[in-house]
């Protein structure tokens, strides 16, 4: 923080000439932003690792139940306690990174790819196949994406292959609504003329020279959707109709802990704090994406 | 064809008493708007013959980029089209949309106006080029890539190996309308309709950019239609052509022709608006009056509003293109002989 403050007091001795001036800040703002890259991607890097070296990393086993330890303070043993079945805490929200991180990305980049494709589709052939599939994107809009989320793991069932089925269907109308619309406004360019004109087949033309263009604003959402998934996900968790027990997962890790706030507050808040700071990194990442977009 | 007759050809084609090319018959194509129906384009007909090149020239709104993109197929949903467009005899809307890709391309391919925009942004230039060769001949990709590169040096780009590895936004303007070129060439078309190629290039481009089109045409024996509203482009570019006025031909002819004795008065007004290059120094005239309304055109001739010798029958005469020797047609009363010029050339002059 202070050599923040320090560099502001005290600017750089600036060259003659405007061309210091100007230069100052953009330095200081393009400083800010890779900062926000770097940390973002530094949070970001901590989840996979924990998520890959689980068994390494991971003191304990996150299901091996020692009820004699139940609810047991932090300690050296077990840094952060342990909850009402005496599994260790730490060792379940390092394990819930594979579990959250890997469903969360499954069920964005499902979408983003199922979104995308819909909306090349609809934006490039117009027409009857774009009226009845707009029709269903308002349809999925319209109903509120947590009761069809909800409704659709009724059906569905509980688990994690179901959670990534339900986000997918809930999550891939933005993308198409996105794609849909820059690509009716590419539909009329001359190049995508030219391409028609040249004799290529329809995929051809969507996926060599519409993507391109296009794929780009998917990306950038995509990165920001990661962590609506996220939430929903702890959220659905939570709510005990996501991923089911005893599989570590940081919203029922939540919802477990509840009932003990008085004594062991800290069963709630770790994996609590463990969301909010996925969330900060890829919130970080994805804006410095966007901002490096509106820079080219 | 009598109005083709006795004018000799380009060495190397062999067009005379062979069916046309590009054979177009009573086109018309009514654009629906909210205030009523439009007829850009209003019954025309005409031939592109094998090796030769027509422009057609008009003002902006007389029809010609609807004319040219009625016949690529290119015209928004709600256009109406009639009439009968052939290449090579076959009636292009008779074939089976499958057939109908694969004559365009390979058959006809196209010049867009915008060298901005006809290219996609965000593929390599030379990737693009290659496509076509890609698609209709079957090559493997090194192939069509080393096709592509030599297409690039024939249009006259250097280091056309490093060119081709580029995109669009890293060529100047003159390259990209140069590889646009040999993105029309790339599949040896027999014709290649140009919509105002090099209206957004400066004028010593324009130049080098004609004369290039002109070369490649010449002799590869590729068939132009080339639109502009530049008669001084189509005269050093074309063998015919077709002045447009309102979505009908007021004149058509060889261009030599037409330009040093216009028969319509349409045509000769569009030549004095332009500076004479040579000769006495004369202030060009715009033409008087504004463009017509295309919703309710003028009665008779559509251009008499606008015309210093309109007589009274001006209004009311049918149109009608009739022969007037040479292998011309003219669609004014006066066209059979030379045109009754005022002699003090305010009648045009604002």
């Amino acid at each position: 923080m202070t050599s923040v403050t320090d560099g502001e007091l005290q600017p750089q001795p600036l060259a003659a000439g405007d061309g210091g001036i100007d230069a100052a800040p953009d330095g200081a703002i393009r400083r800010r932003r890779s900062a926000k890259l770097i940390v973002g991607l530094g949070i970001l890097c901590v989840y996979v690792i924990m998520a890959v070296l689980a068994p390494v990393v991971a003191p304990y086993n996150p299901l091996a139940q020692q009820i004699p330890d139940a609810l047991a303070h932090p300690s050296l043993h077990h840094l952060l306690g342990t909850d009402q079945l005496g599994r260790d805490v730490l060792s379940r929200i390092i394990y819930g990174a594979r579990v959250d991180l890997v469903a969360a990305t499954a069920a964005s980049v499902g979408a983003c790819m199922v979104g995308t494709l819909i909306g090349l589709l609809t934006g490039y052939a117009g027409g009857w196949l774009d009226v009845a599939l707009t029709r269903v994107m308002d349809m999925v809009q319209t109903i509120p994406s947590f009761t069809l989320l909800l409704v659709l793991l009724l059906v569905l069932g509980p688990g994690a292959r179901s959670l990534v089925i339900a986000l997918i269907v809930t999550h891939w109308v933005v993308y198409a609504r996105l794609i849909r619309g820059s690509v009716l406004t590419l539909r009329s360019q001359d190049f995508i003329s030219a391409a028609w004109l040249a004799g290529l087949r329809v995929p051809r033309i969507l996926l060599r020279h519409l993507l391109p263009n296009v794929g780009r604003q998917a990306v950038t959402y995509l990165a920001s959707d990661i962590i609506l998934a996220v939430t929903a996900i702890a959220s659905l968790g939570y709510l005990g109709i996501g991923i089911q027990p005893p599989t570590a997962e940081w919203g029922s890790m939540i919802n477990d802990g509840q009932d003990f706030l008085s004594s062991n507050w800290w069963l709630s808040v770790a994996p609590g704090v463990v969301v909010v700071l996925l969330g900060l990194g890829l919130a970080l990442v994805s804006d410095s994406f966007n901002e490096r977009k509106d820079r080219l | 064809m009598p109005r083709h007759e006795g004018v000799r050809w380009r060495p190397g084609t062999d067009s005379q008493g062979a069916d046309p090319l590009l054979r177009v018959r009573n086109l018309s194509v009514t654009l629906p708007t909210r205030r009523g129906d439009i007829k850009a384009v209003d019954g025309v007909s005409f031939d592109v013959l094998a090796g030769s090149a027509l422009g057609l020239v008009g003002e902006s709104g007389s029809g010609k980029s609807i004319l040219l993109r009625s016949i690529l197929g290119l015209l928004p949903g709600e256009a109406r089209v009639s009439g009968e467009i052939y290449l090579e005899g076959q009636e292009l809307n008779a074939l089976a949309p499958k057939q109908r890709a694969m004559s365009r391309g390979k058959a006809i391919s196209v010049i867009f106006q915008d060298p901005m925009t006809a290219l996609n942004p965000v593929r390599r230039v030379g990737a693009q080029i290659a496509e076509g060769p890609l698609v209709h001949y079957s090559l493997r990709r090194s192939a069509a890539r080393a096709r592509a590169v030599e297409l690039l040096s024939e249009v006259g780009i250097k280091d056309a190996a490093e060119v081709a590895r580029r995109y669009p936004h890293e060529l100047s303007g003159g390259m990209r309308q140069r590889a646009l070129i040999a993105m029309a060439l790339a599949c040896d078309p027999k014709i290649i309709l140009c919509d105002e190629p090099t209206t957004a290039l400066d004028v010593t481009l324009q130049k080098k950019i004609i004369e290039l089109l002109k070369k490649l045409c010449l002799d590869r024996g590729v068939a132009l239609l080339f639109v502009s509203h530049d008669l001084a482009v189509i005269s050093e570019l074309c063998d015919f052509v077709n002045v447009m006025y309102a979505g009908q031909f007021v004149e058509t002819g060889l261009v030599s022709q037409v330009i040093a004795n216009p028969r319509h008065m349409y045509t000769w007004a569009l030549l004095r608006s332009l500076p004479p290059v040579d000769g006495p120094r004369v202030a060009p005239l715009s033409i008087g009056g504004l463009p017509p309304d295309r919703l309710h055109p003028p009665s008779g001739c559509r251009f008499h509003p606008r015309c210093p010798v309109a007589q009274p029958r001006c209004t009311a005469l049918p149109y009608n293109l009739k022969d007037v020797g040479q292998g011309r047609r003219s669609a004014c009363i006066f066209g059979d002989a030379a045109l009754p010029v005022p002699q003090e050339e305010s009648g045009v002059a604002r």
